[in-house]
């Protein structure tokens, strides 16, 4: 059983984050594997307990990513690749999904785990869209997957419920929040990983129109949101005293109920 | 033309209407798809909106096909924009269709304006950039629920029924498990209740549950709830679960985290009951209580069910 998963390295969105001169400074923003991913390596961990096989992470991003693919690799997976050249640069998610597929049909698998978005930009797209180009189906969204090896048995979220899909491989599922909790990297994993070194695929693995040119769409303005500055009333007193200002509040002053 | 793909529940959900709205706003022509099973009440009530195509006796279908039928649908009504909610359904099938009709996919937009172009505004990293992205050609959206207004009821528009394409798809769909709908859904609903883990355990989580019908509200919840278990990850709220923006929500017992707050920091009026009081959920309160959660919201209850 040989698993690929996609691997993007974001910055951590808990961190300060800000907007100078039009542009998302980057400068002591600390960068790390996507959450969503971090469950994809997980997972792929798991069905590779129970069935073997290779896990491979492909990375689309530059070398200073180089040492974040390195703390996937910490985790135990088999191998990793950076998808990296100046013509990638500017590419909209179709684009990298394109240039992922290139790298996945180089290398044997039956399954492809993607997070259900980055959480730097939250589209969402590059998953299925790799999917869709390398002829495979997906399942997004999934909180749930089991395979024997031949197919895959996955529960995706739904508005308002669950639904369970089949499918027989190879396949691509999206993970979503609730699907595992992520062990940490043992010491030895990490040691190991540091000393490895991570081979490099540039253009011409790339079929397909990739880069700025080839983007459907661009982003050309960055602002930072206003802050509603709020005032927060607070309310004290025991709590009997505390639930009657409140109502009275809601009441009279929002006006909500 | 813009095609808005609908979504409904037991009824039609508001996101259609929205995205309905903004279809007229931008002063083009609309037509609504609705897809599933049972659709005449639900295709007669969105003909007073738009055109309606309608693809009836559908169930347990897969993204496949369902991609397939909405580029059909693209193809025959000439549209150039199609618009879907930011919903389970839209994140699975609005990014294939836009794939498959080689089109841009917009995200999670709060704002579309036609400006040389089209012009998506979406925000990113958990909300503290917005941007604004110029689409060269077609696009895909999906919709933030609750930033655009409802379209307005006119004459009838009229309806077209249509069948779904012949393929046969990879994909089975065993089981659909819709939990019992005696909440409004999160989305959707104008008041919220959300616990975190103050709560402690699972059982106490019922509070929540108890003071949200008495309010009539969904119920939902931090990350650190639903991973502690005390609430099933689907009703997680932010960044990596919903995001809302009800009228009045309540955050109880969770202290704030910034992935939190993404989540339902667009509510109208938020109420925040810990007995943290350096919470940051303060911060972005209206009403603050810094108290035990189990001895307040028992009274909150009690105070509820006098006036019913």
């Amino acid at each position: 059983m040989n698993i690929i998963v996609c691997m993007k390295v974001v910055p951590d969105t808990e961190s300060k984050i800000y907007v100078k001169d039009g542009v998302v400074v980057e400068e002591g923003l600390k960068f790390l594997i996507n959450p969503f991913d971090e469950w994809g390596i997980e997972e792929a961990l798991r069905i590779k307990e129970k069935l073997g096989g290779k896990i491979t992470l492909l990375t689309v991003g530059t070398e200073k990513d180089v040492e974040v693919v390195k703390n996937g690799l910490a985790y135990g997976v088999d191998d990793a690749i950076l998808l990296s050249d100046p013509a990638f640069k500017g590419s909209d998610t179709l684009g990298t999904a394109r240039i992922l597929a290139s790298a996945c049909k180089r290398i044997e698998y039956d399954l492809i785990i993607c997070g259900r978005e980055g959480a730097d930009y939250d589209t969402g797209h590059t998953g299925i869209a790799l999917a869709y180009v390398l002829g495979i189906p997906y399942v997004s969204s999934c909180v749930k997957v089991e395979t024997d090896g031949e197919m895959l048995r996955a529960t995706r979220q739904i508005d308002g419920g669950h639904e369970v899909h089949e499918v027989a491989l190879p396949a691509l599922f999206t993970t979503s929040v609730g699907l595992n909790e992520p062990r940490y990297p043992s010491v030895k994993g990490i040691m190991l990983a540091k000393k490895r070194s991570v081979p490099v695929w540039g253009k011409d693995i790339v079929e397909g129109a990739v880069g700025h040119e080839a983007a459907k769409y661009e982003y050309v303005e960055f602002t930072q949101p206003e802050e509603k500055k709020k005032s927060c009333k607070y309310i004290s007193g025991t709590p009997e005293e505390e639930i009657v200002q409140l109502m009275l509040l809601l009441e009279q002053e929002a006006k909500v109920i | 033309m813009i095609l808005v793909v609908s979504e409904f529940g037991d009824k039609l959900k508001k996101i259609t209407l929205e995205a309905i709205g903004l279809a007229r706003s931008l002063g083009q022509d609309v037509c609504v798809l609705a897809i599933g099973n049972g659709l005449s009440p639900l295709a007669e009530e969105l003909s007073s909106y738009a055109k309606v195509f309608v693809t009836d006796g559908v169930s347990h279908c897969s993204n496949e096909l369902i991609s397939a039928h909405i580029c059909e649908v693209a193809r025959k009504t000439d549209a150039r924009l199609i618009f879907l909610g930011d919903t389970f359904f839209g994140k699975d099938i609005a990014p294939l269709i836009a794939t498959q009709l080689d089109w841009a996919f917009m995200a999670d937009c709060t704002a579309i304006e036609e400006k040389d172009g089209l012009l998506v505004t979406r925000p990113i990293y958990a909300g503290k950039v917005i941007t604004k992205a110029r689409v060269k050609g077609n696009a895909v959206c999906t919709l933030r629920a609750k930033v655009f207004p409802e379209a307005k009821k006119s004459s009838s528009f009229g309806k077209e029924t249509l069948g779904l394409p012949q393929i046969t798809p990879k994909i089975k769909v065993l089981e659909t498990k819709k939990e019992e709908q005696k909440r409004p859904d999160l989305t959707e609903a104008d008041i919220v209740v959300s616990g975190g883990r103050g709560f402690k355990s699972r059982e106490n989580f019922q509070i929540c549950y108890e003071l949200a019908d008495l309010l009539g509200a969904a119920v939902g919840s931090s990350r650190a709830a639903s991973d502690s278990g005390f609430i099933d990850a689907e009703y997680e709220v932010g960044q990596t679960g919903k995001i809302i923006a009800p009228k009045l929500y309540f955050a109880i017992g969770i202290s704030g985290a910034i992935q939190h707050q993404v989540g339902m920091k667009s509510s109208g009026t938020i109420v925040s009951i810990n007995k943290d009081p350096d919470a940051p959920i303060f911060a972005i309160s209206d009403y603050g209580i810094v108290d035990d959660l189990f001895k307040v919201v028992p009274v909150l209850i009690e105070e509820l069910k006098k006036r019913k």
